[in-house]
């Protein structure tokens, strides 16, 4: 697969998995941190009640305390002294107020005024104060630790109307009683974020410890108190370092029912000071309100997740697996890229070796036509350096008559492109850089690289495989003119020997008969007939001897054996001898020899001889007995003109084109005038060899005249032979 | 050897080569018989248009038509029935041989023939045909 697709792919994949696994992991974070969240709300619960709850166990420790009678100043020092007050952050003060009735009020300062427990001089400042009219009053008689709470000291806190309440209610009960969130008088000139509860819890006299109200009321004695300082008691837990933010509202008393929502007037405590109960529907993160009971008072608790929550899966997790994830996607595409453009650079590799090896010229050409690669052979077929060819149009390398139909050629092709040869047998051709052509055949594929239709082309010069065709071409035509020829001789034999056996066999049944004639019956012949037969056995013999150096003669001249050899020949010399010779064709006739003084003619002499000998046996044999045959020569400008006149029966106008071809005789044939029809064949031959020419001139019943040229003999100085 | 049986009365001797229209004439007259000679089919024709003979002796190849265009004319005229005909010829194959029986030849000679197969063909007797 092409490299970017494949990394593409896998990467997708492998962040579409990331993706799976982020948001995954995200949800579980979620679920995480909300159950880390509601733990931490519960567990803070847990903690305001455990500190309210250890605070308040002072109350009843004090309680028990009064229980045994009353305390005095120093036992009641005593006893607070003994409680570890670090460890009860918050707890600003423990403090008993007694039940003073009205008559007793003067006496109660001056008991307190007078009290040695303050030191000599005692305590002159002390008053009960605010100053009102009631019918009992409830003092802070003591309050520990004293250090920055003496200005509790005297104070009357039925004239709170919320103190009071809470006393009352605690007086009636029994039970340990919690105010809402007052400002605590020790900061009442403080800065703000005084706000307190106090817990107040029924003392009795032991004497009149009852359980009815009414009875309660009769053992009153007082009621001890703490002051908690809410914000200080539970910032340590609730606080700042918090994970999650808490705010406490003191939304009323639990039994009367309590109020559905919280008012920033009810708040005891604000963590991180955002007042987020208020508007609850804002908050971000995780969120609730829980509910508790302190003392007769509903608080409600708003939690809020601030921030990473301990021991939660924090988002870094999502985060590391999402970064994590998508880091390896890429990293994993890169690698799958990597190899991917390495296994194709290879392969390139492996390619550009074959088109630096490959023997054909190799381009690719686009489909616009221009060429885009081309192996190191281009040069060498087309003379053109691969980078020069780079753009150009494949046209380029074509002959300019090829150029349009190839362009049309190559549109036909992008519509079906199949693997397919070109050029084979039509004839193709490329044109060189220098403007020679040369024959190519073109091996055509079809390509797809990177989506681009691209064509490639191998191109071969076949030159030699032209001239290779083309000199067969011409040996097979040599040969089979060769052949031809050859047949044509062997054919011309083969009828050759045919008729020449035929013809030798009357001569010889001649011979054979006369022969056996004289043989069987010589005895009863007479003489003169007997020296007959003799002759015409002798003739006979001649003939058949004549017949048989014919035959060799032509076999001779068509095979092209003969080979003339011209000398310079006193004509009227040759011709002479040529026609008395013993045992020549003249035969019966009177043969004249007619020829211009001193002539010489350069020329063969056996050839003339063969020549001459042909036509005046020719003439014999076609003319009558005794009519008479003339051989004459006479020289024109340039040559000898020799000539066989006889007074035969002629040779028809029609026939004349044709008496020098083989085996022609004529219409009209002479009784006992035979012979094979090659003689004037073979005169043709021999004047045809030594360049000269043959003709005859004839007129039916006005005879016949062959007539031929033989080439002056140079030494006379005239012509040019 | 002389052959004294059964020498033909007359002989029709029918060939363009002289030498052997007297090699027959002396071979067939030393046994008696009354030789005619022609030249030519035509000869030979008007010769038969007058002559009765016992023999034909005819060359094929003569010069003015073949044996067979003579065979053929003499047919027509119905003297072929008459006589015994003898063709000669320097070709020997057996279209020749055929066409020549066909034509109404009796025997076929060829060339070089001896003497001895010239009188099997001329009086077969009991030699039967050539």
């Amino acid at each position: 697969m092409e490299p970017r697709r494949a990394a593409a792919a896998v990467t997708a994949v492998l962040l579409a998995a990331t993706a799976i696994a982020t948001w995954t992991s995200a949800l579980s974070v979620d679920e995480s941190t909300q159950q880390q969240f509601d733990r931490l709300a519960d567990n803070a619960r847990g903690a305001i009640e455990s500190r309210v709850g250890q605070s308040t166990e002072v109350l009843f420790a004090l309680s028990a305390l009064y229980g045994q009678g009353d305390v005095d100043r120093q036992g009641f020092r005593d006893f607070v002294s003994a409680i570890d007050l670090a460890r009860l952050p918050g707890l600003q003060a423990v403090s008993f107020n007694r039940r003073v009735r009205a008559g007793d009020l003067a006496a109660f300062e001056s008991a307190v005024r007078s009290d040695p427990a303050f030191g000599p001089g005692g305590f002159p400042g002390f008053a009960v104060y605010p100053k009102r009219e009631a019918a009992e009053y409830y003092v802070v008689e003591h309050i520990e630790p004293l250090a920055g709470n003496e200005a509790a000291l005297g104070f009357d806190i039925g004239s709170d109307d919320t103190r009071r309440e809470a006393l009352l209610e605690a007086r009636d009960s029994g039970d340990a009683v919690a105010t809402r969130g007052i400002d605590l008088v020790q900061f009442r000139d403080a800065t703000a974020g005084g706000r307190g509860v106090l817990v107040i819890l029924p003392v009795y006299n032991s004497a009149r410890d009852g359980k009815t109200t009414p009875e309660r009321r009769r053992a009153f004695h007082g009621v001890v108190v703490v002051a908690l300082h809410v914000d200080e008691m539970l910032r340590d837990v609730l606080g700042p370092r918090s994970p999650v933010a808490f705010e406490i509202y003191d939304v009323g008393p639990t039994v009367a029912g309590p109020r559905s929502t919280v008012r920033e007037a009810d708040l005891l405590f604000d963590g991180d000071g955002t007042l987020g109960a208020l508007h609850p529907d804002r908050a971000r993160s995780p969120h609730r309100f829980l509910d508790m009971d302190v003392g007769g008072r509903r608080w409600r608790v708003f939690a809020e997740a601030r921030g990473a929550l301990p021991g939660a899966p924090s988002d870094v997790v999502t985060i590391v697996v999402g970064a994590a994830g998508s880091a390896l996607a890429f990293l994993v595409g890169g690698v799958v890229y990597a190899a991917a453009q390495a296994r194709a650079h290879r392969r390139r590799e492996v390619f550009d070796g074959y088109l630096r090896l490959t023997p054909e010229a190799v381009i690719v050409v686009n489909a616009r036509g221009e060429i885009t690669h081309a192996n190191a052979r281009v040069e060498d077929l087309f003379g053109y350096a691969p980078d020069d060819l780079i753009g150009e149009t494949v046209e380029v390398l074509l002959p300019e008559r090829f150029r349009t139909g190839h362009v049309a050629h190559r549109a036909r092709y992008a519509a079906d492109p199949r693997i397919r040869e070109m050029g084979g047998e039509l004839a193709l051709y490329g044109r060189r850089r220098d403007g020679t052509e040369f024959p190519v055949e073109v091996g055509l594929s079809p390509l797809m690289v990177d989506s681009e239709a691209l064509f490639g082309a191998a191109i071969r010069d076949v030159t030699q495989r032209h001239e290779a065709a083309q000199a067969l071409r011409v040996a097979l035509d040599r040969e089979h003119e060769a052949s031809a020829q050859l047949r044509e001789v062997d054919a011309l034999k083969d009828e050759f020997l045919d008729i020449t056996a035929h013809e030798l066999r009357t001569p010889l049944t001649s011979i054979l008969g006369f022969t056996e004639l004289l043989v069987h019956r010589r005895d009863t012949m007479p003489d003169d007939r007997v020296s007959d037969l003799l002759s015409r056995i002798d003739a006979n013999a001649i003939e058949m001897r004549e017949m048989l150096t014919r035959l060799l003669d032509v076999s001779r001249l068509r095979a092209g054996r003969v080979e003339l050899h011209p000398e310079s020949v006193v004509l009227r010399d040759a011709l002479t001898e040529i026609v008395d010779r013993p045992g020549s064709s003249a035969g019966e006739h009177a043969v004249l020899v007619s020829v211009d003084d001193g002539l010489v003619a350069h020329v063969d002499r056996n050839a003339l001889d063969h020549v001459v000998s042909n036509l005046v046996s020719n003439a014999v044999k076609f003319s009558p007995p005794m009519s008479p045959v003339a051989v004459t020569a006479r020289r024109t400008d340039r040559e000898i003109i020799v000539a066989v006149i006889d007074d035969g029966p002629g040779i028809d106008p029609g026939d004349v084109a044709k008496v020098f071809d083989r085996f022609f005789q004529g219409r009209t044939h002479v009784p006992g005038v035979r012979g094979v029809g090659v003689g004037l064949s073979i005169v043709k031959r021999y004047v045809d060899l030594w360049g000269g020419q043959v003709w005859v001139d004839s007129r039916p019943g006005a005879g016949a005249t062959f007539s031929f040229t033989v080439p002056l003999a140079r030494d006379r100085g005239d012509g040019d032979g | 050897m002389a052959m004294g049986n059964r020498a033909p009365g007359s002989v029709l001797v029918v060939d363009d080569e002289e030498d052997l229209r007297i090699l027959l004439r002396l071979e067939l007259e030393a046994e008696g018989a009354r030789v005619w000679e022609a030249s030519s089919g035509a000869e030979a024709i008007d010769i038969l248009a007058t002559t009765t003979v016992d023999v034909m002796l005819l060359d094929l190849a003569l010069p003015d038509m073949d044996g067979f265009e003579v065979l053929e004319r003499l047919g027509e005229r119905g003297d072929l029935p008459r006589m015994r005909v003898i063709v000669v010829s320097a070709h020997a194959d057996e279209n020749r041989v055929r066409r020549a029986r066909a034509a109404g030849c009796d025997a076929y000679l060829y060339k070089p023939f001896s003497s001895a197969e010239l009188w099997a063909a001329v009086s077969p007797g009991d030699a039967g045909e050539t």
